[in-house]
């Protein structure tokens, strides 16, 4: 068989890039629905930073839901694998937020699973709402903690998953059965 | 596939490129790294879901179309540095339409646009797969005031569309509606539906999407 050198070549150097370079040479993502974050273990430890009062029963509901999944969930007042903010933050598109700030990486840098999360409630655009919608809130938050997308009405046909896109199931405060199974899959 | 694998496959390639002379360097201010490219997402719950164009030029201040200038770091989301900021990435797009433009409101020149942010540690972030765009690039842009004033950002992750010679690019879950509706479509076809969007928005016959608003 014959080898392409110059194919070698580029596959080697783009090896050792991943691993000389680290994180900085990270490169664009693609965004699809469907996927969340994804933890790098079953045990989730939760911090809250100085919440308030309807964040902290948000919080205190979507650590719930993930609990009753695969992931066990732990409180700490230490290092956590997700830290959880509430504040207004200055945009008017969202009402909760989550992102990895730490990922694994592989022996050649290639990321894997996420180690840190740091979740945000915006106190500012769930204002007026009641404390369902901040369930609700909390509920989907903690569902992309645990790697679940989005679910969109053609998918969640009886109207029963937190992880719907946006802001007009208030009442939908439960991770259902189909959120269940698709985190078991993440393990 | 989950996110981090996709993060993975796009990294390998990236490394490449710096390997080969291609990659840019990215900025560095103080002890901060800004990525010069999107390291990560952000998942979330949004306000706004549309199911038409109609609904969501209805719901805008402001749609344009325009072409894409050069990005630049802008203000913080939250305290500057605290470790549940933000901080802006903006995009300055020049105007060649004005499709929308709610409450008389007067729209020329170029305009600020968020676009991508970076947490206070340097990672890039693209939200809700509204990826970052690069100078040059052509769009639809269905925008609101933001809350800081510096910049217009827009209504939701549905309401970015690139307009390139593969056709229109829409942003957002790839699974949703309306980025399946105008994916790969022919960019004349889309501002064609746009632009009755914005009439069915200015008689009426679209109206903007309130299901967001608490009840």
């Amino acid at each position: 068989m014959r080898i392409d050198l110059r194919l070698l070549t580029a596959l080697v150097a783009a090896a050792l890039g991943a691993l000389l370079l680290g994180p900085l040479a990270v490169p664009a993502t693609a965004g699809h629905g469907e996927e969340g974050i994804d933890p790098d273990n079953k045990n989730q430890s939760v911090r809250k930073h100085s919440l308030t009062e309807k964040g902290n029963k948000a919080v205190n509901w979507g650590f719930g839901q993930l609990e009753n999944s695969v992931i066990d969930t732990s409180w700490t007042s230490g290092d956590a694998d997700i830290g959880v903010y509430d504040g207004d933050y200055d945009q008017n598109q969202w009402v909760g937020q989550v992102r990895c700030v730490d990922w694994n990486h592989n022996a050649i840098g290639w990321p894997t699973t996420c180690d840190d999360i740091t979740m945000r409630l915006d106190t500012e655009n769930l204002g007026p709402w009641s404390q369902w919608m901040w369930n609700s809130t909390g509920c989907h938050e903690f569902g992309h903690t645990g790697d679940l997308g989005h679910r969109q009405s053609s998918n969640d046909s009886d109207d029963n998953s937190c992880m719907r896109d946006d802001a007009d199931a208030p009442s939908l405060i439960y991770l259902d059965g189909h959120d269940d199974d698709a985190i078991k899959q993440t393990f | 596939m989950n996110v981090s694998r996709q993060v993975g496959g796009a990294w390998l390639a990236a490394a490449f490129l710096m390997m080969s002379g291609c990659g840019s360097q990215a900025e560095v201010s103080r002890a901060v790294t800004w990525d010069d490219r999107p390291e990560s997402v952000i998942k979330g719950k949004e306000i706004h879901h549309f199911e038409s164009l109609g609904e969501m030029v209805a719901t805008a201040d402001v749609v344009v179309v325009g072409t894409v200038g050069e990005a630049r770091r802008g203000g913080w989301y939250g305290d500057p540095g605290a470790p549940d900021s933000t901080r802006a990435r903006l995009v300055d797009v020049q105007v060649e339409k004005v499709l929308w433009a709610a409450g008389g409101r007067r729209v020329e020149g170029s305009l600020a646009v968020a676009n991508g942010s970076w947490g206070p540690e340097g990672i890039g972030y693209m939200t809700e797969g509204v990826r970052w765009l690069e100078p040059g690039e052509r769009g639809l842009f269905a925008l609101q005031e933001a809350e800081s004033g510096e910049a217009l950002e827009l209504l939701n992750s549905q309401s970015q569309f690139v307009l390139g010679r593969a056709g229109v690019e829409p942003s957002g879950d790839a699974e949703g509606d309306l980025a399946a509706q105008w994916r790969g479509k022919p960019v004349a076809a889309f501002l064609t539906a746009a632009d009755k969007g914005a009439h069915d928005a200015a008689t009426g016959a679209a109206r903007p999407d309130t299901k967001g608003e608490p009840r």
